[in-house]
């Protein structure tokens, strides 16, 4: 597969350096099962070792000029951060049911250090993530933070939503330009067109999908409904539990769709967008997953998990990941011998299991 | 044991360049790590590098005291010098994840271990900590579920004053007579609910919820009070509390367990949780329904008016009480739960009819 790209003129010329990944189902299937269960027999404290080892096992197994990526955190460290992360966010949910005056005081407190968790988790993700030996990094200031993760999205909800892609390339091109390497910045700002196009997409997508659920739950609801005498309670009592147990399958079904087909969708789009746009130095990005082929693969993926009780889903992860590495690709001006560490603060491990549990999601997609 | 020879990448300290360099190590340990041409271009001893875990045939790294790492891919011969020279960690894990038998065991035992801790550790530790919930805590609770009543469709009571101080004079002798002495402190609120019908409630901290439907639909205050004293039941109980806090103790566990796993866990995760809760609820009912013809015997109330009250709640619910059959379901059948309830009164009565 030929996926270099002519060189810009007046720079040297690209070398495409694909991404693979070399995890193996079988193995991590054994990983993933030890996990679980020291996790479960632990009480939940192994999960920060488990977290670890999951990621050296995927970080380790993707690589680039046939080094590999590592993960740096150590579990005990994780395992700080996740209970200061599960006490603070149970502490301000207490609260929340306590005194509800105090606790909105707290998640309008959140909505102001929301910027500054952002940071700290996305400054430790990266300084616990390496490659070639040296470790990435991140930079972030509060003020342009909170523009691109507080105000932004509430001036991407305003007019009916549509500015919201623009608020979402606000922060991929926050987040894309205050990543390094070493001390090597990334630039670039992914175009917001490719934005608008995913969402309209996606858009598209979710009323196909409610158009069709509507017609499924008519047909499915409307004979038992025209066998029904109106009159007879009895009857009317059996015919309104069918509706409703109907209407809650096909629910269900929506959302399912929605999170595990449309998301990834929408990610694998602006994925691509994201990584054409992104510079590190001389070198490039590219990035060329298939929005239909990764929703399909996530759905397929969680509807085998689900179906063998989730034997298959370490099997689904490596997939994943397999496809990921896969459609990306460096294409490096150089042998990619001139990187340097720096030795910046490690950020916060508690911000990174914050944001872990509260969803906040961080990274560019790597 | 003989030199062994190990490929791998150098990597100065802090710096991007690789150096395609071979180990090799003596029968001391000493390792001389050789560049191009066979040329050592530095040496150390193998206890004094830091080797990173073994995790499946992924390539590690030995990271030297000056910050250099190598990068090796033989794990085999890197866990055979870290037998003989290294300090010996983590090697526990490696091990069980190298073998099926291992992995085959974990299933087993995770299953097993999941079971228990959800079937008995949650409610028990739940439970513990609902009977240290100091009642006035609990009776803040229920004015925040009566703040957010006002969602639902709920109005102002319509039943004349008269009647709600009867009913008032009713739940004051339940609680004097039928319960005795009690932590809690007991406040009976009317609500219209026309969509709900009729229907009451129990709030975790003492406040008893009554629909004027359901005033209206009983024959007598027998009735009435019928009700009241299995809703007593579940608070003195703390069914309340105790529901609360198991849903929160098992929320914390996932939570934290789960918390690393990206949005596929969500929804696997939520969907049991409502299933358990609502098994739990069904042994609370039955335990209420207990307790209710304890109160109402003391209180010289005849236990009968419990089943006749539920069986005119079942009729009248009619077209309304859609609700899903069997497990799904948040109060146990009614058939069988009317079967019990009529066991346990005529227990009741053989007993006091025995001398």
């Amino acid at each position: 597969m030929d996926i270099d790209q002519p060189a810009p003129p007046g720079q040297p010329s690209l070398r495409a350096l694909p991404f693979t990944f070399t995890g193996r189902a079988g193995e991590y299937f054994r990983i993933w099962f030890v996990n679980v269960c020291l996790t479960v027999l632990t009480l939940g404290i192994y999960s920060a070792w488990a977290k670890v080892r999951t990621r050296r096992y995927f970080y380790r197994n993707t690589l680039v000029d046939g080094h590999g990526f590592d993960y740096h955190a150590r579990p005990i460290t994780i395992l700080k951060g996740r209970i200061i992360a599960v006490v603070v966010i149970g502490g301000s949910y207490a609260l929340f049911f306590w005194k509800p005056l105090i606790g909105l005081a707290v998640f309008l407190g959140w909505f102001l250090i929301a910027p500054w968790v952002l940071n700290l988790a996305s400054r430790f993700n990266a300084r616990m993530t390496s490659y070639r030996n040296v470790r990435f990094g991140f930079t972030g200031s509060y003020g342009s933070a909170f523009l691109a993760v507080c105000l932004w999205p509430i001036i991407g909800v305003l007019p009916l939503g549509l500015l919201l892609p623009v608020a979402m390339q606000r922060k991929a091109a926050y987040l894309m330009r205050h990543y390094r390497f070493g001390v090597t910045p990334f630039e670039g700002a992914p175009s917001i067109g490719a934005f608008y196009a995913a969402s309209l997409q996606g858009v598209g997508f979710m009323m196909l999908v409610g158009i069709v659920l509507f017609a499924v739950t008519m047909a499915l609801v409307m004979p038992a409904m025209l066998g029904t005498n109106l009159k007879d309670p009895a009857q009317m009592k059996l015919a309104l539990a069918h509706t409703q147990m109907i209407s809650m399958m096909v629910n269900w079904v929506g959302i399912v769709f929605m999170v595990f087909f449309i998301v990834p969708f929408f990610r694998a789009k602006t994925r691509n967008a994201i990584f054409a746009a992104l510079t590190l130095g001389p070198h490039r990005f590219t990035s060329r997953m298939s929005g239909l082929g990764y929703g399909g693969l996530v759905f397929s993926n969680f509807l085998l998990s689900v179906l063998t009780l989730g034997l298959l889903y370490p099997w689904a992860q490596i997939r994943q990941a397999r496809y990921v590495a896969e459609r990306t690709a460096l294409h490096a001006a150089t042998d990619l011998s001139e990187f340097h560490a720096d030795d910046e603060s490690p950020g916060s491990v508690a911000a990174s299991e914050l944001a872990a549990l509260e969803g906040l999601a961080i990274g560019i997609g790597t | 044991m003989t030199a062994r020879h190990i490929r791998g990448w150098l990597f100065e300290g802090g710096r991007s360049a690789a150096e395609p360099v071979v180990l090799v190590v003596d029968a001391f340990g000493h390792v001389a790590v050789t560049g191009a041409g066979g040329v050592t271009v530095r040496t150390f001893a193998w206890r004094d590098a830091q080797v990173d875990d073994r995790i499946g045939d992924t390539e590690r790294r030995l990271v030297l005291s000056d910050g250099a790492a190598i990068e090796v891919g033989d794990n085999d011969a890197v866990d055979a010098l870290e037998r003989s020279f290294g300090r010996g960690k983590g090697r526990f894990i490696a091990a069980l994840e190298r073998r099926w038998v291992a992995a085959l065991a974990a299933i087993a035992l995770t299953i097993l271990a999941a079971w228990a801790v959800v079937q008995y550790a949650v409610p028990a530790a739940a439970d513990l900590a609902a009977t240290r919930v100091p009642p006035p805590l609990a009776a803040n609770l229920d004015v925040q579920v009566l703040a957010g009543l006002k969602q639902f469709d709920s109005h102002d009571t319509a039943l004349p004053q008269e009647r709600r101080d009867a009913v008032g004079r009713l739940l004051d002798h339940l609680v004097a007579d039928g319960v005795g002495v009690t932590p809690w402190h007991y406040r009976l609120v009317f609500v219209d609910m026309p969509r709900v019908g009729a229907n009451a409630f129990a709030l975790p901290g003492g406040t008893i919820l009554v629909t004027d439907q359901l005033v209206k639909l009983a024959k007598n205050d027998d009735q009435i009070a019928a009700v009241m004293a299995h809703e007593i039941g579940h608070v003195e109980a703390r069914h309340g509390l105790r529901s609360l806090l198991r849903g929160a103790g098992l929320g914390a566990l996932t939570l934290f367990i789960f918390g690393d796993v990206t949005s596929l866990s969500h929804v696997f995760v939520s969907m049991p949780l409502v299933l358990i809760n609502s098994a739990y609820s069904r042994d609370f009912e039955s335990e209420a329904d207990a307790r209710g013809i304890t109160y109402l015997r003391r209180a010289r109330i005849p236990p009968e008016a419990l089943v006749e009250m539920l069986e005119l709640l079942e009729r009248d619910c009619g077209a309304r009480c859609a609700e899903a059959p069997g497990w799904l379901s948040n109060h146990p059948l009614m058939p069988e739960r009317l079967a019990a309830l009529r066991a346990r009164i005529a227990a009741l009565r053989a007993r006091i009819a025995a001398p």
